[in-house]
């Protein structure tokens, strides 16, 4: 079966010293975006995971906005293939509330 | 706990909660807005398609407000309030300009309003904000930054409206995530604009945070609640992965389907046409043909139906001119990344749930049962009845969001002392809170709770509904609640835990369903978007609400006329 690799960026301000990556592997199916990852891990593997879930998923609203391989994108909007591996992280890592949650404004 | 102390305070920070806020502060009373999370970019409004009803009467000019309101009647099966019926639709209009006034573009041509036939419309009315209900939501929240003197709160999870001596509501108490500590606000009215219940269901269209929350709080207070059992179902909604479920997408079928837009076709499981000849229906009778396809093995092996722009007769030059003059250009790209070309490739589409009919009771000045409370917007539950026309949902977010704001401010004006709180009431929610913290030997999660939830509704309290499956719907949230809910655990964590906000929507979603089902079983007919299998004709006697009241841990189940002018 199919695989992704997806490396989670991992940060409480208030109590690490150090920003951390998380691995998580997960089943590829057709159309998985990043934001269907990261709900995929807060729903089966880890609900201390901050990310922004409440979400238009229709690539609007712009608050699911993460750095996808270095790239500030929709995390609805970034389709991950069979086998990819990608490295998710907050798109502006000065203002980290948590995780990937990140001050907007 | 810090307190904050205002005159008004407006839970929901949508179309209709920011609406409600810029009246409040017109008005010259103090105004807190707090949002569960960041305003235009959750809740329902930014997720709205470009349609703004309002009778301009520019594309027809026999069109007016009461033409509109027969619609409207009409189409929500005779079981709207009609004195909120008129309210909308003769102010929609002066609330379409105002914004505009605000920065939100809508499309017009020489001056007048470009406005297209939706069905269920007998004239052209849909108003087109080309940027959608992100874009109106964009212009609102312009507008709420220059009235500097409303406090914003957002990522704030309300937990319960506290009261008053006389069971008024008096404030709430809520939970700041990015700070992690709770906050005690003081009132001395407050609006609801919270939203609706569709992540009840595992079948939505909406963001994850239309969980019900306003609603079981309302419920709590005692406030009466109306046509619960009515939750609309938009007909054309994309299945979503098997391995990750949640990504339905809405996809507009007027634009798709109507022969003078893009001309396609809704097949079923065989590749036959089955929609009868002549004007597109509207969406509850759309939804039960797709239904029907089902039940009667027609649909596909997911039970679903076929949206095929390959047989629309437009050439392809031809289409993309059209999808680009329609604004239409969003839905192709919603399924392009599932590898899906919508001009080329049949999809897959099923009814999902997509705005809540029911809700809180409502009079014209969105006051509602319980003195000091008012609801605007989703949450509120007797304008549309059981269905509602395409556009009407902006415009009532914007017509009911202004009263709102006027009544809290006028009903503020009239307290000359804040009502005093019950300061164990505070500590006894922050005591629940910290209980969800607290190490269980069983322990569950909430996503756990929320998909069962979300199972139960689906199968037992669905598109079609019986009083067996409704019953057994009623034992099943039963032992949730006991079983369940008491074993939820959440992660100890304190800043931005999403698994917190988790938890306390999970609470709201068991209340509204056991609700949702009593209100559904007490409806024994069929009805715009209800529909029950036992009970599968429209019955004439049943031009009245369901009513609901909850007076401590029991609900009161009743009827109400429905409202005539």
């Amino acid at each position: 079966m199919d695989q992704i690799t997806a490396r989670v960026f991992r940060y409480n301000p208030q109590s690490d010293p150090e920003p951390r990556y998380d691995e998580f592997v997960l089943p590829y199916d057709k159309g998985v975006t990043v934001l269907g990852i990261l709900r995929y891990i807060y729903d089966n593997h880890d609900g201390t995971l901050a990310f922004r879930n409440y979400h238009c998923g229709a690539l609007i609203c712009g608050c699911c906005q993460v750095s996808v391989n270095g790239k500030r994108m929709k995390s609805c909007n970034a389709v991950v293939g069979p086998g990819d591996t990608v490295v998710i992280e907050p798109f502006d890592r000065e203002r980290v509330i948590r995780d990937l949650v990140v001050r907007f404004d | 706990m810090d307190q904050v102390r205002v005159d008004v305070l407006i839970i929901g920070g949508g179309g209709a909660g920011v609406r409600a806020a810029i009246e409040a502060d017109q008005n010259g009373v103090s105004v807190a807005l707090v949002n569960k999370g960041i305003i235009s970019r959750s809740g329902l409004t930014p997720m709205a398609g470009y349609s703004y009803q309002a009778a301009f009467g520019h594309a027809d000019p026999r069109d007016n407000p009461e033409v509109h309101f027969a619609d409207t009647v009409r189409e929500g099966r005779y079981l709207g309030d009609e004195n909120l019926i008129w309210a909308l639709t003769r102010e929609a209009m002066e609330r379409g300009l105002e914004l505009e006034g605000y920065g939100v573009r809508f499309t017009r041509e020489e001056g007048k309003f470009a406005q297209v036939r939706h069905p269920g419309q007998t004239y052209p009315r849909i108003n087109r904000i080309p940027g959608r209900g992100y874009q109106m939501m964009l212009g609102l929240k312009k507008e709420l930054a220059r009235h500097s003197r409303i406090q914003v709160f957002e990522d704030c999870l309300v937990q319960k409206i506290l009261t008053g001596p006389e069971g008024e509501p008096a404030g709430a108490v809520a939970f700041l995530q990015r700070e992690g500590q709770f906050r005690l606000f003081q009132a001395k009215a407050v609006v609801l604009a919270s939203g609706g219940y569709e992540e009840l269901w595992e079948k939505t269209d909406t963001a994850p945070d239309s969980t019900g929350d306003g609603l079981a709080m309302a419920a709590e207070l005692g406030a009466e609640l109306v046509d619960l059992e009515m939750m609309l179902y938009y007909p054309i909604v994309t299945l979503g992965s098997k391995v990750f479920p949640s990504m339905h997408q809405v996809l507009q079928y007027e634009s798709l389907l109507e022969p003078e837009y893009l001309g396609g076709k809704l097949l079923n499981g065989r590749g036959e046409e089955f929609l009868p000849p002549g004007k597109l229906p509207v969406r509850d009778v759309l939804s039960r043909l797709i239904v029907k396809e089902r039940v009667e093995g027609r649909a596909t092996d997911r039970g679903a139906v076929l949206i095929d722009l390959s047989k629309s007769p437009l050439g392809p030059a031809e289409m993309e001119r059209r999808i680009e003059e329609l604004g239409a250009r969003v839905q192709f790209n919603r399924v392009k990344y599932l590898g899906v070309d919508l001009t080329r490739d049949p999809v897959e589409v099923a009814p999902a749930c997509h705005y809540s009919l029911g809700g809180v009771r409502i009079n014209e000045r969105t006051q509602t049962s319980v003195p000091g409370l008012f609801a605007a917007g989703e949450v509120s539950g007797n304008i549309h009845g059981a269905n509602r026309i395409s556009g009407n949902a902006l415009a009532e977010t914007q017509v009911f969001g202004r009263r709102a704001g006027a009544g809290a401010s006028l009903k503020a004006r009239a307290c000359r002392e804040f009502p005093p709180i019950r300061r164990e009431d505070a500590e006894e929610n922050v005591r629940r809170i910290e209980g969800l913290f607290v190490r269980k030997a069983d322990p569950l999660r909430p996503v756990q709770i929320r998909k069962k939830i979300q199972r139960i509704m689906e199968e037992e309290a669905g598109l079609i509904r019986s009083e067996p499956s409704l019953r057994r719907a009623l034992d099943r949230l039963q032992a949730v609640k006991q079983e369940d809910l008491p074993r939820m655990q959440v992660a100890d964590l304190r800043i931005f835990n999403y698994e917190l906000q988790d938890a306390v929507e999970v609470g709201s979603m068991v209340e509204v369903a056991e609700l949702v089902a009593r209100a559904a079983l007490l409806r024994t007919e069929s009805r715009g978007h209800h529909f029950r299998s036992d009970h599968p004709r429209e019955d004439e006697g049943w031009r009245k609400h369901t009513l609901l009241k909850k007076r401590g841990e029991e609900v009161l189940c009743s009827s109400a006329p429905v409202i005539r002018l």
